[in-house]
């Protein structure tokens, strides 16, 4: 049997971050780590490192998430989808310039979410 | 020798002789009789020498001096005096004293000499050489302390004769500079030869003289500046026919001075402009009052903003009260009576009208000088032109006003919509009949209740960000009391809460934390009828940590329910609230009953509107 896909969610919204493990565990993904801020997304992935990673980009009293993925580029690879409330050109440019990355936007719609993670699994 | 051969001698010697006793005249010798004027020698003996002696030239034997050659034992030394004779003409006489003892008496012997016409001359010169050369040191003197030279210089023979400060002027010395004009132009700065010899020119030309300066090299390389104060050629056919009288008059030190103070001038002017720049881009005018004189001193600014003409002066007090907007004057001359008469500072605010209608806000400050007595002899103060400030400022204001608005009207709203999902889905439970259903219907209304009230909160605070958390906790149980049908008989309500304010970030999880605890006591710890109480707890440590505490004393949690990794939603979700959200923890405590305590810091979210 093949092993479980891991997936870590970067998420200050706890109930959002809720939502989306319980939707991931039913679908039979591995949950790595639920955190909510910069410094905990390293020790969680030094830790247990993902297969993808769910990226809130604005998270509160930490860099945001596009700073925090950048860092992660140093060492990591594994793709990351950001999820953010806001649409602004600034923003998708900046995601953009991030290799292996891809985004989707508040509210998001289960369906969406679930194919984007099996197409992006697939591709890796 | 006997004494007849001593007689002889002394009567045939050209020096007058005089022999006196007791100060009177017992002998004289045919010379001493030529020199008193007269062949007898009965004119003489008896009287006193002095008789003789001429007292107008002030140099008179005195009787005291007379007394000291008496008691005087040996030869007083030559002294010079003048005679008075018969015939009434004067001679100076150069007198030798000599003293001799003879038994009780006391004989002196006068040894007088003719001082010869040449030695007269001689002394008259030497008289008038000493006053030249105390004329000379002076004028020297002068010259040296006045940088003044004088000097002349023949154009036929080019020879030349400088005073003392000539050379100190050039920096030379007499022995090894001769002021020949070859050496003289030498020594001029040669771009400056031109004004030299403009000036001379001149002088011949049209007789008249202008003083004019020009530069000089010391052969120490040292540049000094020179004036001609005056030129005068020597009359003609007079001797002096080719000489020109020159006065030289080293002006370095001036010119230095002159330089220094040009420059300081210059450099004060730039700081005025530079502060006038200032001034003007701050809007800051500046004034100065001299209570005793009256007088008032304005910068540029200062008249700019009052609208008056620098051309004109400062105003006079009273012109420049009637710029004031009617309403301020009292304002303003009470404040100025204050600065005046008790010396004290003032700062206010008031309006000035122009001529053209235009008016001005003012910010005046004024702060009263004090001599040592401490009165006040001066004010000094600012007008700062604040009117576009003022603009700005009510502009924004008013922007501040409106999102103030938009933002309570948004709290509202939102609060409004919640409520009206939460009535939908009491409209939903109402016409279910599955149990579970209800129950979940019920539970999320009281959810979504409890969200909506922090907005009624929010919109009814007063800087729309925090609210009272003790307040809505205290009306967030009393709602879920109502709606959980709670019978006041069974289970009794506490609540023991500190006042703590929070922002919307943390009162929603609080709000929902509380909600699911309370929900959960109502609904689990008392079966049966059982009564009880639940105490809900809020206080704040010294280390500004919040704990919020549920407890009941029912039945107890169920030991199967572990609280860190549980299946259940309600439960899973406060304690992500807690650790995600807050950044803090949730404990459980199951002793005689159930107690759960929230803890965090509301630094987290304290930054957040």
């Amino acid at each position: 049997m093949e092993a479980k896909k891991k997936i870590l969610i970067v998420e200050d919204e706890a109930l959002h971050a809720l939502h989306l493990k319980k939707i991931l565990k039913n679908k039979g993904f591995e949950i790595s780590g639920v955190v909510s801020i910069g410094d905990e997304v390293f020790k969680s992935v030094e830790k247990d490192c993902p297969d993808i990673a769910l990226m809130d980009i604005t998270l509160r009293n930490s860099i945001d998430g596009i700073e925090v993925t950048n860092i992660l580029r140093k060492r990591y690879n594994f793709p990351v989808i950001f999820i953010s409330g806001y649409n602004d050109e600034a923003t998708l440019k900046k995601t953009s310039l991030i290799t292996n990355t891809w985004k989707l936007t508040k509210p998001i719609s289960e369906t969406v979410l679930l194919k984007l993670i099996a197409s992006v699994l697939k591709d890796v | 020798m006997n004494t007849s051969t001593y007689r002889i001698l002394i009567d045939s010697s050209a020096d007058s002789f005089v022999i006196t006793r007791n100060g009177l005249i017992e002998s004289v010798n045919p010379a001493a009789l030529e020199l008193f004027g007269t062949l007898e020698e009965a004119d003489c003996i008896g009287k006193r020498l002095s008789d003789w002696i001429d007292t107008s030239m002030g140099k008179e034997l005195t009787n005291k001096e007379e007394q000291s050659i008496y008691k005087a034992p040996t030869s007083l030394g030559r002294r010079e005096f003048s005679v008075s004779r018969k015939d009434r003409a004067s001679r100076i006489v150069d007198v030798q004293i000599s003293v001799i003892q003879d038994k009780e008496d006391e004989v002196s012997l006068y040894v007088m000499r003719e001082i010869s016409n040449q030695d007269l001359f001689r002394k008259e010169l030497d008289l008038q050489n000493k006053k030249l050369h105390e004329l000379n040191a002076t004028l020297n003197q002068a010259q040296k302390l006045s940088h003044v030279g004088s000097w002349k210089w023949n154009m036929a023979t080019d020879e030349a004769e400088w005073s003392d400060e000539m050379y100190r002027i050039y920096g030379v010395t007499k022995e090894n500079f001769y002021p020949s004009n070859k050496n003289v132009t030498k020594t001029v700065i040669p771009e400056d030869l031109p004004k030299l010899e403009k000036g001379v020119e001149s002088l011949f030309k049209n007789q008249i003289f202008e003083p004019f300066e020009f530069r000089i090299k010391r052969p120490s390389g040292e540049i000094r500046n020179v004036y001609i104060i005056a030129l005068e050629l020597g009359e003609i056919g007079s001797e002096n026919e080719n000489i020109i009288f020159g006065v030289t008059q080293d002006i370095t030190k001036q010119k230095q001075i002159e330089e220094d103070t040009l420059k300081a001038k210059i450099s004060l002017g730039n700081i005025e402009k530079a502060l006038n720049n200032a001034q003007k881009l701050a809007q800051i005018g500046s004034w100065l009052y001299n209570i005793e004189s009256q007088k008032i001193e304005w910068s540029e600014e200062t008249f700019h903003i009052w609208g008056f003409d620098p051309k004109h002066g400062a105003p006079d007090f009273k012109s420049m009260v009637e710029r004031i907007h009617t309403d301020d004057r009292d304002l303003f001359l009470t404040y100025v009576n204050k600065a005046i008469h008790q010396g004290t500072p003032y700062e206010i605010e008031h309006r000035i009208c122009l001529p053209n209608l235009d008016q001005k806000i003012v910010i005046a400050i004024c702060q009263p000088v004090l001599d040592i007595q401490g009165e006040v002899v001066s004010l000094a103060g600012t007008s700062q032109d604040i009117t576009e400030l003022k603009k700005t400022e009510e502009k924004i204001r008013k922007s501040l006003k409106e999102k103030e608005i938009l933002l309570r009207e948004l709290y509202h709203r939102t609060k409004n919509n919640m409520q009206v999902i939460s009535s939908m889905l009491s409209m939903r439970s109402l016409y279910s009949q599955n149990e579970e259903i209800k129950n979940l219907l019920d539970e999320t209304k009281n959810k979504i209740l409890g969200m909506a009230l922090v907005h009624e909160k929010l919109y009814q605070s007063n800087d729309l960000s925090r609210i009272n958390l003790k307040i809505y906790l205290i009306e967030l149980v009393e709602l879920l009391k109502n709606n959980l049908l709670i019978e006041s008989a069974n289970i009794v309500i506490v609540t023991a809460m500190e006042e703590v304010n929070a922002n919307i970030d943390t009162a929603i999880p609080c709000g929902l934390i509380v909600n699911e605890l309370f929900t959960n006591a109502v609904k689990h710890a008392f079966p049966d009828g059982r009564k009880g109480t639940i105490k809900i707890q809020m206080k704040k440590t010294e280390r500004d940590e919040i704990l919020i505490s549920v407890t009941d004393d029912g039945i107890g949690f169920p030991d199967s329910i572990d609280l860190k990794n549980t299946e259940s939603y309600g439960l899973e979700a406060i304690v992500m609230l807690s650790e995600l959200q807050l950044g803090g923890s949730l404990e459980l405590e199951k002793k005689e009953g159930t107690r759960f305590t929230l803890a965090f810091k509301e630094t987290l979210n304290a930054d957040r509107i």
